[in-house]
């Protein structure tokens, strides 16, 4: 039996359609694209998929239909009921610059002891679930607690328990049974050299500069296009599986006080209750609005990163305001 | 022409993905193609004002697309048509256990399904998924470990031991 990844993979229904020719339909809604005229496929018959292909296949979609039906994915459109989600935090204004206050705490870092860098990350991790079901939301915000360990060989694990659970916003408790006991263990893997999921193969660099490079490898954004959204997602990336050195974390400050995009929204208690700086960004796909905040502690570790919901996206079950997201870093040190 | 030679060539590299991105959605592959068709018009013209066409940013246009276009309609023939769809096998030396991981998949939750498309079927590095779905990275991995166990549990008769499996590329 193939491993699981490898099977879900060639599970794909069109997978033999990823590297066809550009089909005739294809090619003329480029040319339409391009003289500016409408794409509507009229001139192309709409060709249905033949519904069952096996006798065996026509009994399991019948009970698959009736499955979902019974668990309210095939059922009508019902009113939205709004997720679950956390609190938000109250950043206290101060009237510092961005790109001062940053360069501050780069230079804080760098004064921390330097130590060899650690590939064991313990993090709390929490996104909202905005499939909400027959039930309607859950009274709860329940985050998981993730440790993640990786070696030279790239062999390693990931494991993600259930954390404490505490009430979501608006709600006035929930019954204990409801969510899972604090450190049930949700998922557990374990790697075999050559197949953790490293983001970031090579040691960080200890230059802003070389930092700036190294965050941005993961992705597509180059040049002028990168903005402070973008090189968010990219620590929160890094930092998940790597802990970093004082001098690189100094760094991360250092590129982060260049970027023009990121303003101060000021003194923050975290979610773990360190005090800390937090530092705004904001991203649109031209659909949604985002804010993310990225908190500080006043000696330069970066403590938590959270994205917040500011509109746009009508499917999105969520108030406006409303946290979409949140990851909390745990260091042994401090 | 540079700017249509430029269109032209991106429209070429990624059209493809766009067309299974929707269609891992939709179902029926006349819709897909509709939908390819107008994410790449408003593609066009946000490449002629200045934008830089990049995979993430046309899948973007796609999501925003399907969203907006086909949220509103009725779903069940669609969705009935899209499970079954999954369940339409082409020719494979292995069509009862891809079956079972159809079946397995297609009874996640909405989001969980939209993770596995982006991950395994799109093929698509946890970054480029981070930023199609407006979440993190390290959201991605906790979700997809999470997913991972949930199939397989639904698998287990058939599944590979648990110590040994894993390995979703970077």
């Amino acid at each position: 039996m193939a491993d699981l990844d490898d099977l879900i993979r060639r599970a794909d229904p069109y997978a033999n359609r990823r590297d066809a020719p550009l089909s005739a339909r294809a090619r003329a809604d480029l040319r339409r694209i391009l003289r500016g005229q409408s794409t509507d496929g009229a001139s192309s018959p709409r060709q249905r998929r033949p519904m069952i292909t096996l006798a065996t296949v026509a009994a399991a979609l019948c009970t698959l239909v009736v499955a979902l039906i019974a668990s309210g994915v095939l059922s009508p459109q019902q009113g939205v009921a709004y997720a679950a989600t956390p609190e938000l935090l109250e950043p206290r204004p101060v009237d510092i610059p961005a790109h001062d206050l940053l360069l501050e705490l780069a230079a804080l870092a760098s004064t921390r002891p330097e130590a060899a860098p650690v590939n064991i990350v313990e993090y709390s991790s929490w996104s909202a679930q905005l499939d909400v079901g027959p039930d309607g939301p859950t009274q709860f915000i329940q985050p998981q607690d993730v440790r993640t360990e990786w070696r030279d060989d790239l062999s390693g694990s990931i494991v993600v328990v259930a954390g404490e659970a505490y009430p979501a916003r608006g709600a006035h408790g929930f019954h204990d049974s409801a969510p899972e006991p604090p450190g049930t263990v949700l998922s557990e893997e374990s790697f075999l050299p050559g197949q953790y999921p490293l983001l970031f193969r090579s040691e960080p660099p200890t230059t802003a500069a070389e930092m700036r490079s190294y965050l941005l490898q993961a992705s597509d954004v180059t040049g002028d296009e990168v903005s402070a959204a973008d090189l968010y997602r990219a620590i929160q990336g890094l930092l998940t599986q790597r802990l970093p050195t004082p001098a690189q974390e100094s760094s991360i400050l250092e590129v982060l006080a260049e970027q023009p995009d990121i303003t101060v929204a000021g003194d923050v208690t975290d979610r773990d209750g360190r005090p800390g700086i937090a530092f705004r960004a904001s991203s649109t796909n031209g659909q949604v609005e985002l804010e993310y905040l990225l908190v500080v502690s006043p000696d330069g570790q970066i403590l938590s990163l959270e994205t917040i919901y500011q509109g746009g996206d009508s499917a999105f079950a969520l108030p406006v305001p409303a946290v979409l997201e949140y990851t909390i870093w745990r260091r042994n040190e401090s | 022409m540079p700017l249509r030679a430029g269109f032209t060539r991106f429209y070429q590299d990624t059209y493809n993905r766009v067309l299974l991105y929707a269609q891992h959605r939709v179902g029926n592959l006349a819709t897909a193609e509709d939908i390819s068709a107008d994410t790449y018009r408003i593609a066009w013209q946000k490449y002629t004002e200045g934008a830089e066409p990049t995979l993430t940013w046309v899948l973007v246009i796609a999501r925003n697309v399907i969203g907006n276009e086909y949220r509103r309609q009725a779903r069940e023939h669609a969705r009935i048509e899209h499970f079954a769809a999954l369940l339409d096998l082409e020719a494979s030396d292995d069509e009862a256990e891809l079956l079972s991981v159809r079946l397995a998949v297609a009874q996640l939750s909405p989001s969980e399904r939209e993770l596995v498309y982006l991950t395994y079927w799109e093929d698509l590095p946890a970054s480029t998924v981070a930023e199609v779905l407006d979440c993190m990275p390290g959201t991605i991995w906790v979700r997809l470990s999470r997913i991972r166990t949930k199939l397989r549990a639904a698998l287990a008769p058939a599944a590979s031991p648990h110590p040994g499996d894993g390995g979703v590329h970077g």
